[in-house]
Parts: C-alpha cells; sequence; structure tokens
C-alpha cells in the first residue's frame, strides 16, 4: 500500500464536493425556471454561493495564494461589469435593490484575468446582499493610473473600521452574525489583487464600501 | 432570448451534462439543438450541417479533449469564422491549458456558469464577428493580404476591438511573410503588458527573420515567467528540433508533457527520442499513443508505423510485423497507407535476413514509385538498397532530391538513411549533385528576375517548371516570374492561365514553400487591378 497524502486526500474531496454542488445548483436552477418560487431562488443562491467557496479554497490551496497565476487578458471593463451584474441578480435577496454605475463605457479593455476578478467581484457582492439594508451599488471607474471597482452598501459597514453604524445593522443581523465570517474571502480576495499588482481595501462611507483597484 | 433561431451544438461525453446545457441554451431562446457525446460524431456533424455555437466541454474521456477538435475543425476548415466555437472547462488549471494552446476558442468559460454569463458571451462574440466579417471572410479563404488591407483601418481603431485587430493583422502578416511588420506590430501590444501570445507572435517573426538566437532567448524568458504555456514549449521544442537538437526538443516536449499528458505530445515526444536514438524512451511513449489511442478518433497510422520503427531498432521483428497488421484492422486503408506498411514489412524481412519475403512486397511498389509520397520513398529507396539493388534506390533518390532540392530537413534524411544502409560515401553524388543541377537553374532565373530581364526569366523558370512539376519551389519560383512579367508587360490569357495552374500545383504539393501566400495575395491584387 501507498501512503495516502492527507493533503491529496482533501483536495479530491473538496473537489468531489465542489462537483457535487455544481450538480445540486444546476438542478435547484432548473427547477427554479421552471417553477419559479422565492424560497428555491433562495436555496439557488446560496448553493451558487457554497460553490463559489469551494472554488476558493480550491485555488488558493492549489496554487498557494502567494503564487496565483493570473491568466491576463484584454477585457472591455464594461463587459465584465454587465455579466458580473446579470449573475448577481439571479442571488438579489427579494426587495433589495441593485445598481451598476459604470463610468468606464470609454475605457476600451483592460488585462486582467476575467474569471478571478469575477470572484473577487462577486464575493464582494454577496457580502453586501447581506449586510445591506436595502441598496447596493456596484461601481467602477478609472482612478490613480488604474481601475477601480468599487460595491457600497446601505448597511452598518465594517465593525473594525471608523465610521461603523451598529443602529443600522440589518434585523436579522442584529444577533451578532460577523462581517468578518472564516476570513477565506477576504484572503482570496487579497491574492487575486495582489496577483494582479492591484489592492483591496475595506471602508466606511453611510455603509460599507469594499474596493478593488488594479493597475495599468 | 438572445439567441433566438441559432443552431447550436453540445459536445460533452456525459449525457446529464449535455441535457443541463440544453435546458441552458433553451433559456437563451435556442431551439435547435444537436448534441453529442464523441468527437467522430461532433466532427461529422459539423461537416455536413452548419452551427452558429458549438459548446464543447474540455473532458470528453481518457484519449480525447475539446481542444483536439476544435484544432481539427478549424484547421481542416470544416468550420469557418462563422460559427461560435466555446469550450467549458471543468476546472481553472483547464482554462489555463485551454488559453495556452496555438488553437483558441472563440471563448472558455469555467463551470459552474449560469445562462446569462454563457448567453452575454455568445451575445458579445456575435458582436465581435460582426465587427470582424469582412476581415474573417477573407481568412476563411486563406488571402492574408486582404485581411490586412481589410485590418489596417481597424488596428487604427483604438476600441475594445483593437487587441483583436492588432492580433489578426500580426497573424497575417506573418503569413505572407512580412516578419519585420509582423514584430513591430506584436511589439505595440507588448508595450501595454507581456502578454504570452503576443511574446509568441514576435517569435515568429524572429524566427522568420532567421534569428533563431534571439527567438529562442525570447522564448526561454517568457517560459520562465509562464510556466504554463504550452504554446511556448512546443514552439521552442520546433526551434531545438530546426537546429538539428532533437534531444534539447525532447526535453522541451517533455516539459509541456509534465502540463498536461496529451497524445499528440507524446507522439512528438515518441518521434523525437526514435531520431536522437533513445530507443527505451521511444517505446515507451509511442506504446502509450497506440494504446491510448486505440478507441480514439484521434488515432493515426503515423502512431503504429513509428512503433514498428521502434520494435526494429530493438530488433523484434515480429513485433513490428503484428503492429503493422493493426494498421489494416484499425484504419481504411489509402493506398498510402498501404505502400507504408508495404515497405516497412518488407524491411522487417529483411533484417531477418529473408530477403525473398521482402522482394515480393516491394516489386509492386517500384513500378509506379512516383506516387508515393516522400514518406514512403525515402523508405523504399532504403529497403532497395538494403536488398543490393543500389542503381533503383539511387535513381528514387536523387529524383526526390531533384523535386525538393531546398528542404534541408529531407535532404538530412536522406544523408542519414545512407548512412544507416553503409552507403554514406554516395551522400555527395545522390544528394549534392543531384540538387546542385536544379540550384544552379534556379539560381540563374532568380539572377534575371533581379536585372529585371523579366521575359528571360520566367522562360528560363517555366522551362525548369516544365521539367520538375513535383518541385513545388521552382514552380512557385516560376509563378513569380510570370507574375512579375504579368505585371509589367500586361495580362494575357495564357500566362495568366499558366500562372493559375503553377500556383494551384504549388498550393496542392504536400509541403507548400513558405513563399505561396505571398505569391496568392499578388495573384489577387493583379486581378484587383485588372477589374478596376
Amino acid at each position: 500500500m501507498t501512503a495516502i497524502d492527507t493533503d491529496t486526500v482533501l483536495a479530491t474531496a473538496v473537489h468531489e464536493v465542489k462537483n457535487m454542488m455544481g450538480e445540486l445548483s444546476l438542478n435547484l436552477g432548473e427547477y427554479h425556471r421552471r417553477h419559479p418560487d422565492a424560497e428555491v431562488a433562495r436555496m439557488h443562491a446560496l448553493s451558487r454561493i457554497l460553490q463559489d467557496r469551494l472554488v476558493q479554497i480550491l485555488i488558493l490551496q492549489s496554487e498557494g495564494g502567494d503564487q496565483l497565476r493570473v491568466n491576463a487578458e484584454a477585457i472591455h471593463p464594461e463587459e465584465l461589469l454587465e455579466e458580473v451584474t446579470a449573475d448577481a441578480r439571479l442571488m438579489l435577496p427579494a426587495g433589495m435593490a441593485f445598481e451598476l454605475d459604470s463610468g468606464v463605457s470609454n475605457v476600451p479593455f483592460w488585462f486582467i484575468d476575467r474569471y478571478l476578478v469575477s470572484q473577487v467581484l462577486m464575493n464582494a457582492l454577496h457580502n453586501a446582499f447581506k449586510f445591506a439594508n436595502s441598496r447596493v451599488v456596484l461601481g467602477c471607474r478609472e482612478a490613480a493610473d488604474g481601475l477601480l471597482f468599487t460595491i457600497r452598501d446601505d448597511g452598518a459597514g465594517y465593525p473594525d473600521q471608523p465610521g461603523f453604524r451598529p443602529d443600522a445593522l440589518p434585523q436579522e443581523l442584529k444577533n451578532g452574525e460577523s462581517r468578518k465570517g472564516t476570513g477565506l474571502g477576504l484572503r482570496f480576495n487579497e491574492c487575486i489583487a495582489a496577483a494582479h499588482g492591484g489592492r483591496i481595501s475595506c471602508s466606511n462611507d453611510a455603509g460599507a464600501c469594499f474596493a478593488l483597484w488594479l493597475p495599468k | 432570448m438572445y439567441l433566438k433561431g441559432k443552431e447550436a451544438l453540445i459536445i460533452d461525453d456525459l449525457p446529464g451534462m449535455r441535457s443541463s446545457m440544453r435546458a441552458t441554451l433553451s433559456t437563451l431562446g435556442i431551439e435547435s439543438c444537436d448534441q453529442t457525446g464523441t468527437a467522430r460524431e461532433a466532427v461529422e456533424k459539423m461537416r455536413t450541417k452548419f452551427y452558429d455555437l458549438v459548446v464543447c466541454d474540455y473532458y470528453l474521456g481518457d484519449a480525447t479533449d475539446g481542444q483536439q477538435i476544435l484544432e481539427m475543425v478549424r484547421r481542416n476548415r470544416i468550420i469557418s469564422h462563422k460559427t461560435l466555437f466555446i469550450i467549458v472547462t471543468a476546472e481553472r488549471t483547464q482554462d489555463r491549458v485551454v488559453s495556452a494552446a496555438d488553437f483558441l476558442p472563440d471563448d472558455y468559460l469555467v463551470k459552474p456558469f449560469t445562462a446569462e454569463t454563457l448567453g452575454k458571451r455568445a451575445l458579445s462574440l456575435l458582436e465581435k464577428m460582426e465587427y470582424f466579417q469582412d476581415v474573417y471572410a477573407a481568412l476563411d479563404d486563406d488571402k492574408h493580404g486582404l485581411a490586412i488591407n481589410r485590418l489596417e483601418p481597424l488596428c487604427a481603431n483604438k476600441n475594445k476591438y483593437w487587441i483583436d485587430a492588432v492580433r489578426l493583422m500580426g497573424g497575417s502578416l506573418i503569413q505572407v511573410e512580412r516578419y519585420a511588420d509582423a514584430i513591430t506590430v506584436f511589439e505595440e501590444i507588448l508595450k501595454l503588458k507581456e502578454i504570452p501570445w503576443a511574446v509568441m507572435g514576435k517569435v515568429k517573426g524572429l524566427k522568420g527573420l532567421g534569428k533563431v538566437a534571439e527567438a529562442r532567448q525570447l522564448l526561454s524568458a517568457l517560459l520562465q515567467q509562464h510556466t504554463e504555456y504550452l504554446a511556448g514549449y512546443d514552439m521552442l521544442a520546433t526551434l531545438c528540433a530546426e537546429a538539428g537538437d532533437a534531444e534539447e526538443a525532447q526535453k522541451q516536449v517533455e516539459k509541456a508533457l509534465a502540463i498536461v499528458p496529451a497524445m499528440h505530445r507524446q507522439k512528438r515526444a515518441g518521434k523525437l527520442a526514435l531520431e536522437s536514438g533513445d530507443i527505451d524512451k521511444a517505446q515507451k511513449y509511442l506504446s502509450e499513443v497506440v494504446e491510448r489511442g486505440k478507441y480514439s478518433f484521434f488515432k493515426d497510422p503515423e502512431d503504429y508505423t513509428l512503433l514498428s520503427h521502434v520494435h526494429m531498432e530493438k530488433g523484434d521483428t515480429e513485433q513490428a510485423r503484428s503492429v503493422l497488421d493493426m494498421v489494416g484492422k484499425r484504419f481504411a486503408a489509402t493506398p498510402e497507407i498501404k505502400a507504408k506498411v508495404q515497405v516497412l514489412k518488407a524491411m522487417s524481412w529483411q533484417k531477418e535476413d529473408k530477403p525473398e519475403q521482402a522482394k515480393a512486397l516491394l516489386e509492386p511498389l517500384l513500378e509506379n514509385p512516383d506516387d508515393l509520397p516522400e514518406s514512403v520513398r525515402m523508405d523504399l529507396a532504403k529497403a532497395c538498397f538494403l536488398a543490393g539493388d543500389d542503381e533503383v534506390a539511387a535513381k528514387l533518390l536523387s529524383g526526390m532530391m531533384q523535386n525538393n532540392h531546398d528542404n534541408t530537413a529531407l535532404k538530412e534524411e536522406a544523408i542519414k538513411m545512407l548512412e544507416s544502409v553503409g552507403m554514406g560515401d554516395r551522400a555527395k553524388e545522390l544528394v549534392g549533385d543531384a540538387i546542385q543541377g536544379v540550384i544552379a537553374l534556379n539560381n540563374s532565373g532568380a539572377l534575371l528576375l533581379r536585372d529585371g530581364q523579366l521575359e528571360e526569366a520566367a522562360r528560363l523558370l517555366v522551362e525548369a517548371a516544365e521539367k520538375l512539376p513535383r518541385n513545388a519551389t521552382i514552380v512557385l519560383n516560376a509563378a513569380y516570374a510570370l507574375l512579375m512579367n504579368l505585371q509589367k508587360s500586361g495580362v494575357t490569357g495564357e500566362d495568366l492561365a499558366r500562372l493559375d495552374r503553377y500556383i494551384d500545383m504549388v498550393a496542392q504539393s504536400p509541403n507548400p514553400p513558405k513563399g505561396l501566400a505571398r505569391v496568392q495575395a499578388m495573384r489577387q491584387q493583379l486581378k484587383a487591378g485588372g477589374d478596376a
């Protein structure tokens, strides 16, 4: 018998769970299309978030966050934003307003890894949908010789940043769910920004503001 | 409902994935949708029916992947640029493989993705197709000169398609051998970012200019940064092999194999190992290719003939013949394949010292040796030498050399072959002298062209072309002289017909020389001028 390497087993297992989750997600999406229902929509959204989390675990594990390989292509930022917006709408909670504020229609292209950057934006959007009271805005503009994506919500903001407003926590989160979570999303986002030579920031300005800046 | 009325083909080996993709497409308005799980059927369907959209999974079982299907249908013009080909990958690692290949899909998507994403991508690809439609039409007809003209205004417009326009421009410039211009174009991209495909474009330009050392240096630096850029290893292997360093070439292919164990690279590694005399490794790679390819659409008779060579090198002639017998069972035998198998079997009998068996196989082939492709004729000549029919062999070989006087690889192969049968001392006579006469003829034609004696040059080269109609370089030079002459003295019907016939002959030749595209582009312009 050969010795079994735990890391490999774990990676394979996560992989399998991710694929199963993918199948479940597909089925839920399909079911929802045939029988539109708010409860099913919520389950579908949750399964997709889970799936994304698993993908992120795998990427961090297999590529070792610091040497994340960026597959940079010339991407039209506006198209990327539209794609992410359409995807995010599928998991938008009922009653939440979601807007796109693009100031980049004149930017022809930017060299980025479309897949990884979409993952970062989706991560931040999941978060914003969860902690906003009623409104989330995805913005993008050129800033400081780079491309600046922002995701703003009208919730209480980041507890560890100045400007946190505990009173503004959405009703169902008042019992203390932390905005920090496991730290997976944050670590993933940091790695991807760094691999592009960029950075992320979290600040409060009448709600939380997550920003991803990518240099030229 | 963005895609209403479009015809789609789904390629995936898992029935469950096919039906969920079908459901996804139907939410986008696609009602007409074919599906298949095998490469063979996929290619057949694309051959017989037009599809607006092909969605192909990357992983299609052990021996086949979506990339191979894409390469096959694009290379053989089974689909044109009017068909969108999207590859779906299960992992980000596969996604990197696809983006590092030589033939790129129109797009690739990493699973999981939503119908919305697929729809948006398809829509923007259709928009892009419309933007480039005139360029694509020229490329689909192999008219690179025309494509360049059409791309010029697009390259001046720095909109969201600028990068695509520049990339297409660079590719077409390489095709018509405007290497220095191509390098300038790719460098424009490299000023913005070190994008692997742009580096690769520059490398191709440098290679075309003969600056091999610089090309190799640039590639090695690229591969240090982008360790998974497969097309880079392939190119580096080509540069090494062309410089006669099969061993280093094999090492580069092996690096790519360590990333993705693709069958076509195993075969290449096997071939290179055979060439450099590493028979054990050759056996390892080629046996695996034959084994993996058993049920694959992408198996090739050459996999078997190469493996039979390996067995012969090892002295196992029986095994060599049994591998050759499989060719008849697994492939529809064309006359070429049959001939190749016959020659190799004859050689195996010669190795066993059974000349009668060998002779029975060789004699029918010697009746019309000119009809055989070069690869078979080389082996046939070798077998004749081994059988002691030196004069027959010599005639075969010098004829081949005259028809390919500028093919250095073939020349080297011929010399190696002569050495392997102990005829190294006849290399000068059979290879060198045979070539010399043709070179002299060709050179006098070229000198006349340079001096502007176009009519005389055309006359001389046409005479040479009629004498050596299988020599694609001579025929192409004759076509070039005719073109120059026609440009200067006006178009006459007879010369024009001859010119077109020559261009056709060159295009049909097994290894069209590099200048063909340029001559075709010039011919195109001649027509444009005539029409005006």
